[in-house]
């Protein structure tokens, strides 16, 4: 593809059309020093850098590659997120601009301290061929300004804010910088404000009146509050905080599948031995590989029950481990317990009841086969309170507890139904949907004689019926109004095969209805 | 060969001598015909060794064959070892433990179930082996309904399992297409039988392959009673990782196979099972009785005498949780061979006889 063959001493540009006509929306580092910027139309880019090379601008794979990024950043502090700010050119072309923000409390000493950590950021990113610019504050304004607006992109000191001391830090950065659009920040530049140092010293009072309202000059003062650190900004992570988390740094990347597979039994060990301490059980493991080419490979486990049996999660992990490409080597593994439970030692039971043994025995069969078949081909059936057959039970996820039993509901006919002792009504197949049959009956509103189901004709010997079924009304209304009744006939047929056959709708309903049609739901197995 | 000729000529010291007490066993019987038939074709050498075979039961006898014997005699020593190996009870090593004899698999006929465990102290199905269940190709029937009643058969037997198993869950396994065709298992119909929906896990996969994997897993976990599986077929390599994978947990398995496919080797039992007209209705002649499913007995290791051609009816009865013969049968004779017919059933009780008398 052309994207490839575009090097880095090539003008380059990627465009997208708009209501103003074909503009730029992205610049390479040459076509920066050519004097072409963000906004600026392919036309006048055109006429002054006539060699410059374009492409079409993908919004859809930038947002999927910094979302990549993210992921990959994980590896500096686990609450990180990609987030996108949509800036306005003078030209009034929209430009985007994305960005990561990591939470790295507590991860800096790692690295050596907060210098270090953002210089391996820096490093690891530019050796992926990314321009990168950081900043480090207390609050993720301030970070975003320094990160964005320190000015000559330098290496250095000043990227870094001081802990409580966060506005002499950010005081000589242009008002830009506090992510207001453009008609605000033209604004401020009007009223003479040019540095954030400038807008903090300014008594709030005297500042709400040259606005136009004060919803107006609140937003403006909500941003330098958030900058500040006087007012809260929540911030959506990429992935939830895991519980406990485990992480192993490689000084050479792993290659091959031998040495990662002791990796992971080592760090399943650490994991359980931690929540041993803590009397948690997992519900939910994510293993995270990180490659050194900037990318991630995720396995995540769920488990039926909360275990800390190192075999079986190690036993689960393992059967997902071959799917991952290891690509140019592995340099983390980090193992998080996302969801837990609290979970005390099973005790010895004194008598022979095995029934804890058993549970556990059945959870671990239940996580084994969900693991490598999927939630979707691992079913229980459920009771649920409905006359209709269909809706009489539900198929959900298997779990370990027990389900609501079958027993309670009364769909089910009456056992002292004297007209046939000890046998059931209810099939233990059936189908869904039902199928249509043609039906020979010697009365309309009788059971069939014959009927003819996947073209194999049946001679109706023996037959039990009607029992009418009515759907629930709250169903007639909502969703699905064309209900009509059923009734129900079991018939043996001459080699004594049963089925539950029933005939939708009746011959003395209303005229404007469709005949009754007949129907197989089910074969007595 | 023609069993009729052969169990006249039974000396009667040899079949005295291997008689276990108690009832006649049709296994025995089988096999001191079968040794004496040898006996009187050929030489008195290999008479001695069958002799020995016989007197000394606790193992399978290797007869060390020459290179001076002519090719008749080699094929007589391998008849007589194959015979001392199926005189042999197969080796069962798990299945023997207490705790498999405590949750003992019947279907609630005496005399079948004694039959069915050879003989032995264990009565009914082996609980640590895989049991084949069949379709059956019955005449005017159409697929669904022979696999609902081979499903019917396997659901009665899991009824009867999870009243003894120690393990509760039963393990459903079987490919999504095969399940679209025959219907889904449904609750309310499956509570009926007398089986715990709830207690029951089922398996739906895409493929067949994973429908295998998921029951050799079931089996090894050892938290299930049962586990049954409906495929179309199997080969013989899976069929006997399946087997070990039973051993290996003591837990049973029932597979469920179509009629058209070769039968899976390496199974315990072979059954086929197809639809049967239900018994009439106590009350009222019009209403379907009491559901009734025919089978033929097509293979059982622990009794290899005991397969024979003619199918029977069993009808489940739905207050007990039992099988029992279905009555038009149960006056039938079946003896051949012997003379007089020996009637299956007398005075409303089995004998094995009956079982013996067919063979």
């Amino acid at each position: 593809m052309a994207l490839q063959e575009v090097c880095d001493e090539v003008p380059f540009a990627l465009v997208e059309s708009g209501h103003r006509g074909v503009r730029l929306s992205a610049v390479n580092r040459t076509a920066f020093n050519c004097g072409l910027k963000a906004g600026d139309a392919l036309a006048d880019a055109r006429t002054r850098v006539p060699d410059l090379k374009v492409c079409d601008a993908q919004a859809q794979l930038d947002r999927d590659g910094i979302r990549r990024l993210a992921r990959w950043l994980g590896r500096y502090g686990i609450q990180r997120n990609a987030y996108g700010i949509t800036d306005k050119s003078p030209s009034g072309h929209p430009i985007r601009q994305y960005g990561v923000w990591i939470d790295i409390s507590g991860v800096a000493h790692l690295y050596g301290g907060e210098a270090e950590l953002l210089d391996d950021i820096e490093t690891r990113l530019e050796g992926l061929g990314l321009t990168v610019a950081t900043g480090l504050a207390d609050t993720f304004g301030a970070a975003h300004a320094l990160a964005w607006y320190r000015g000559g992109r330098s290496k250095g000191p000043s990227r870094i804010a001081v802990p409580n001391d966060t506005l002499a830090a950010i005081a000589h950065l242009p008002v830009a910088a506090l992510r207001l659009d453009g008609a605000r920040v033209h604004l401020l530049h009007r009223l003479g404000f040019k540095t954030i140092g400038s807008l903090a010293r300014v008594p709030r009072i005297a500042l709400e009146r040259r606005f136009r309202s004060p919803d107006e000059s609140q937003r403006v003062m909500l941003r330098l509050d958030q900058a500040l650190g006087l007012k809260a900004e929540p911030r959506r992570p990429l992935v939830e905080q895991p519980v406990v988390s485990v992480r192993q740094p490689f000084a050479e990347p792993l290659m091959s599948a031998e040495p990662l597979d002791n990796e992971v039994r080592d760090a399943v060990a650490r994991l359980c031995e931690r929540l041993d301490v803590a009397n948690l059980g997992v519900r939910c493991v994510q293993l995270s590989l990180y490659r050194c080419d900037g990318t991630i490979g995720e396995v995540s486990v769920r488990l039926s029950r909360a275990v800390r049996t190192p075999e079986h999660l190690t036993g689960l992990l393992f059967e997902k481990l071959p799917a991952l490409d290891l690509g140019f080597g592995v340099d983390l593994l980090v193992l998080e317990a996302i969801a837990t439970e609290q979970l005390v030692s099973d005790q010895q039971s004194l008598t022979q009841d095995r029934g804890i043994a058993q549970e556990a025995a059945h959870g671990r069969l239940i996580d084994r086969l969900v693991n490598r078949l999927g939630a979707g081909q691992v079913i229980q059936l459920a009771a649920q309170e409905s006359h209709w057959p269909e809706c009489a039970q539900i198929r959900q996820p298997a779990r370990v507890t027990c389900q609501k039993s079958f027993r309670e509901p009364s769909g089910r006919p009456d056992r002292m139904d004297l007209s046939q002792p000890g046998s059931a009504h209810r099939p233990a197949l059936l189908l869904a949907p039902p199928e249509q049959v043609t039906v020979i009956a010697e009365i309309p509103e009788g059971a069939p004689v014959q009927f003819s189901w996947r073209r194999v004709r049946y001679t109706v010997l023996r037959s039990q019926g009607p029992e009418r079924i009515e759907p629930e009304w709250w169903k007639q209304l909502w969703p699905a109004p064309g209900l009509r009744s059923r009734d129900y006939y079991v018939l043996e047929d001459q080699t004594g095969a049963r089925f539950w056959v029933y005939r939708d709708g009746r011959y003395d309903g209303e005229t404007d209805d469709a005949p009754p049609g007949w129907f197989v739901h089910g074969v007595f197995a | 060969m023609d069993q009729s000729d052969r169990t006249p000529k039974c000396p009667p010291a040899a079949s005295a001598s291997s008689l276990p007490q108690g009832h006649l066993s049709p296994r025995v019987s089988f096999v001191a015909s079968a040794g004496f038939a040898s006996v009187a074709l050929n030489a008195s050498r290999t008479s001695k060794k069958v002799d020995l075979a016989r007197r000394n039961q606790t193992g399978p006898r290797l007869v060390p064959a020459t290179g001076s014997q002519n090719s008749v005699s080699v094929i007589d020593d391998l008849r007589a070892k194959v015979r001392a190996i199926e005189q042999h009870p197969p080796v069962i090593g798990p299945a023997l433990s207490d705790d498999a004899q405590s949750s003992c698999w019947t279907l609630g006929i005496p005399t079948l179930d004694k039959a069915l465990g050879g003989g032995r102290s264990l009565s009914g199905l082996d609980c640590a082996s895989v049991h084949e269940i069949k379709t059956s190709t019955t005449y005017g029937a159409s697929d669904a309904a022979g696999w609902a009643a081979a499903i019917g058969f396997a659901l009665r037997l899991a009824v009867r399992r999870s009243a003894t198993a120690s393990a509760p869950a039963l393990v459903w396994c079987w490919p999504k297409a095969l399940a679209r065709e025959i219907g889904h298992l449904y609750g309310p119909g499956l509570e009926a039988l007398g089986l715990d929906p709830s207690r029951m896990v089922f398996v739906e996969t895409a493929r067949a392959r994973d429908a295998l994997w998921a029951m050799e897993e079931a089996l090894k976990s050892g938290a299930a009673g049962l586990v049954l599986g409906v495929l179309h077929d199997l080969n013989l390599l899976e069929a006997r990782r399946l087997s070990l994978a039973c051993q290996s947990a003591v837990t049973p398995c029932l597979l469920l196979t179509h009629a058209s496919r070769p039968p899976a080797a390496a199974t315990a039992t072979r059954w086929r099972v197809g639809v049967h007209p239900s018994s009439p209705h106590p009350f009222v002649a019009r209403l379907p009785g009491a559901q009734t499913v025919q089978m033929t007995i097509e293979r059982c290791r622990l009794n290899p005498a005991l397969p024979q051609s003619v199918p029977f009816a069993l009808e489940w009865c739905d207050e007990t949780h039992s099988f029992h013969m279905s009555s038009p049968l149960a006056h039938r004779t079946l003896g051949r061979g012997t003379g007089a017919p020996v009637p299956l059933i007398s005075g409303g009780t089995f004998k094995v006889r009956g079982f013996a008398g067919g063979l």
